[in-house]
């Protein structure tokens, strides 16, 4: 049973590239290449290799002699391969490339799967990183922040050494309990803030710095101890570590997806890292301002200590105008009420 | 196909010597026939399958996009062939992905070790441009002959390592010398079966195209600052005579002024920088193949670096306003004007050649260097 009809393609001896015109015909077990004025070349279907299709580009068979085929006539070649019992080429993926439901399905799982990767595996895969780091690694960063810091942003504090025992006592006090079997240890330091203003931080070994202005803003030892409650939820679940490695993830994926794309302007690359980021440490303080009100919560400290030094705060970055350019807590009037909703 | 590509083969055809006709002389253009729309759905499905399958697939992805690329490329009616296999990929590209994750962390964790771990890369690059090579030649095959990389480490390491010592002696101003000797090296060890590439070019003149570069970038440096000072100051002068308290919330507003500063950069900076890339590449490219002869065949690459400059700004701004959708259309934009600049000429045929023999070649250089962002291409 040989096929009624011939395709036309070009012909490549061994090893050569000398082309000659060619009709090629199948029957179920044989291959045929008919050259002009020679004999024709037979070989088994099962010993071709044939490249799959994409697009439109031109089939090519390898012969098994080293001889090749190359035919521009797709449509014909895949009717008349579809008439074999064995079908010799694969379409499968040719199949999704032409098919609009399933380039739909494509785009939609890309979607959803970036999505899911930002919002969940990220936070989640950088959580279970953090807490396997070691703590060497915890207190190298904070060594490295501190000396940063120390280089220009801040001075050495101002405040009268009595003031600092004062506030050293408190702080002692109501970090005694939070640290017990665990690989950070909290401790106070003094700094003037400057350019920060009144700032406070939680490094990743359990540092955490306050500044002079801070201090000045504090009217009452709960307000200061609703603050310190708040770094130190930042110490305890991590997000110094956390931060970074979410971070290095998001600056990987995005080196990943976008690389050959956006490859010559890494600017624009990382107003997208700078935007997840931004909504990453928003997630942070929320779960610190949580962390702060149950320890007020279970300690008896009415929370409205915490929401007036947030108010002064606030109203001090106002007047000073010395606002925070990248900061990236959520607005005040936010955290107020999450505060208000967590006593309810 | 469409009409025009009748009327490339009839003029192909016209052109071509008559029987016993030797010393006329034939010329032959690249033909890309790439279409967006095609390539765009091979796209689409290749980034699916390739998320769904947590990367494996993105080896396949390469290959299909490779095949169609090379696939859409003729010359006298054939097309270019890519043949590499995606299991040799993604071996590569797990051992590519593992040293970038481990330099990534390095670089956030251990900052002063990451230049560290640069030195200790440095004597392996040699090695990996040469695999890198001759993995793309060895699986970049036309009319049943494939290309054939027979550099050496040993010869790689003279410009890939040893000379970039005296990058340190010179203060940078043998720079364009070691890239003229990096791309002879990438021609002339270059043969398509048993035939070499020959590029006879000069370095004097990789010293021009340099020199020149310096003095446009100077100038459009000083351009941009001068305007973007400008435009800036406006803005905030404007503003702030306008609506005193729209002043106080702009400053407020911390996000808007935080995402102001890349995008004012990026406004100012990004058509400066591409415009230096297209010129670099553009002249670049053009001198390698007009000075590249492969036996009895000479090329001419006839882009223009203006052209080349358009295309990368309106594709880079298609690009990002549709959050990557025009991606395929601009990547086969560029190629198909990249392509369709090449001409071959020649007073034989292309039917002479004949293959060397064949080896199988791993692809972890390729993807090592791909993954560092390592320039290997011309």
């Amino acid at each position: 049973m040989i096929s009624a009809y011939k395709i036309t393609g070009n012909f490549f001896p061994p090893g050569q590239s000398l082309k000659h015109d060619a009709e090629i015909s199948v029957d179920p077990k044989l291959f045929t290449v008919h050259l002009y004025n020679e004999e024709p070349r037979r070989y088994l279907i099962e010993e071709l290799t044939i490249s799959d299709r994409i697009g439109d580009t031109p089939c090519i068979i390898s012969l098994p002699d080293g001889g090749l085929v190359e035919i521009f006539d797709n449509e014909s070649l895949d009717a008349l391969f579809h008439t074999l019992p064995q079908k010799p080429r694969s379409r499968f993926i040719h199949t999704l490339e032409t098919r609009w439901q399933w380039i739909g399905a494509a785009l939609a799982a890309i979607v959803v799967s970036l999505v899911l990767l930002f919002t969940f595996g990220l936070p989640m895969l950088s959580q279970s990183i953090a807490s396997q780091i070691p703590p060497v690694v915890s207190e190298k960063m904070t060594v490295k922040v501190i000396a940063m810091l120390d280089s220009g942003m801040v001075t050495p504090s101002g405040l009268k050494e009595r003031t600092k025992r004062k506030y050293q006592r408190y702080f002692k006090r109501m970090t005694r309990r939070m640290a017990q079997g665990k690989d950070y240890n909290f401790r106070l330091l003094f700094r003037k803030g400057n350019a920060i203003g009144a700032n406070a931080l939680a490094l990743p070994d359990g540092t955490i710095i306050v500044t002079d202005e801070l201090i000045r803003l504090v009217s009452h030892r709960n307000e200061f101890i609703g603050v310190m409650a708040h770094e130190a939820g930042h110490v305890v679940h991590r997000h110094g570590l956390r931060m970074t490695l979410q971070s290095s993830l998001t600056g990987l994926v995005l080196v990943y997806l976008g690389g050959d794309i956006l490859n010559s302007a890494s600017i624009i690359a990382a107003l997208p890292g700078i935007l997840i980021e931004s909504g990453y440490s928003r997630d942070f303080e929320r779960e610190a301002d949580k962390f702060s009100f149950t320890y007020m919560k279970e300690n008896n400290i009415p929370s409205e200590y915490f929401a007036t030094l947030l108010k002064k705060l606030e109203s001090q970055q106002k007047t000073s105008g010395k606002s925070n350019l990248f900061s990236t807590h959520p607005a005040t009037s936010e955290r107020l009420q999450l505060l208000k909703s967590y006593e309810k | 196909m469409s009409s025009e590509t009748t009327i490339t083969e009839e003029t192909d055809s016209l052109n071509s010597p008559l029987p016993g006709d030797e010393s006329e002389k034939v010329s032959y253009n690249i033909e890309f026939r790439g279409n967006a729309i095609e390539y765009f759905k091979i796209w689409i499905v290749n980034t699916g399958l390739s998320i769904i399958t947590l990367g494996i697939y993105s080896a396949w992805a390469k290959v299909r996009t490779n095949r169609y690329i090379y696939g859409s490329t003729f010359l006298d009616s054939s097309s270019f062939q890519y043949t590499a296999s995606p299991l040799g990929i993604l071996k590569g590209r797990l051992i590519a992905g593992a040293f970038f994750a481990v330099y990534m962390l390095f670089t956030r964790f251990f900052p002063e070790i990451a230049p560290l771990f640069f030195l200790l890369a440095m004597p392996f690059i040699p090695w990996m441009v040469v695999k890198s090579l001759r993995f793309r030649s060895r699986y970049s095959r036309y009319r049943n002959i494939s290309l054939d990389f027979t550099g050496t480490v040993t010869e790689a390491r003279k410009y890939w390592f040893w000379m970039y010592f005296l990058v340190i002696v010179t203060f940078g101003f043998i720079i364009p010398y070691i890239d003229f000797r990096q791309k002879e090296f990438m021609f002339n060890r270059n043969n398509y079966g048993q035939t070499p590439f020959n590029f006879s070019g000069k370095w004097e003149n990789f010293f021009v195209i340099y020199i020149l570069g310096g003095l446009i970038t100077f100038g459009l440096v000083i351009a941009a600052l001068l305007l973007g000072g400008g435009i800036i100051a406006a803005a905030v002068a404007a503003i702030a005579v306008m609506t005193p308290d729209a002043m106080g919330t702009l400053l407020e507003d911390e996000a808007i002024l935080a995402a102001l500063i890349p995008i004012a950069m990026m406004f100012l900076y990004l058509p400066a920088v591409m415009f230096m890339t297209a010129y670099k590449r553009t002249s670049v490219f053009n001198y390698l193949f007009n000075n590249t002869t492969l036996g009895s065949i000479s090329f001419t690459s006839t882009q223009k670096i203006l052209t080349v400059f358009w295309i990368y700004l309106s594709n880079f701004f298609a690009i990002v306003f549709t959050l990557g959708i025009l991606y395929p259309w601009a990547l086969m934009r560029l190629v198909r004007y990249r392509m369709e600049n090449i001409s071959l000429e020649t007073d034989g045929d292309l039917d002479s050649f004949l293959a060397s023999e064949n080896q199988n070649v791993s692809a972890t250089g390729e993807e090592i260097g791909e993954a560092f962002d390592f320039d290997i291409s011309i």
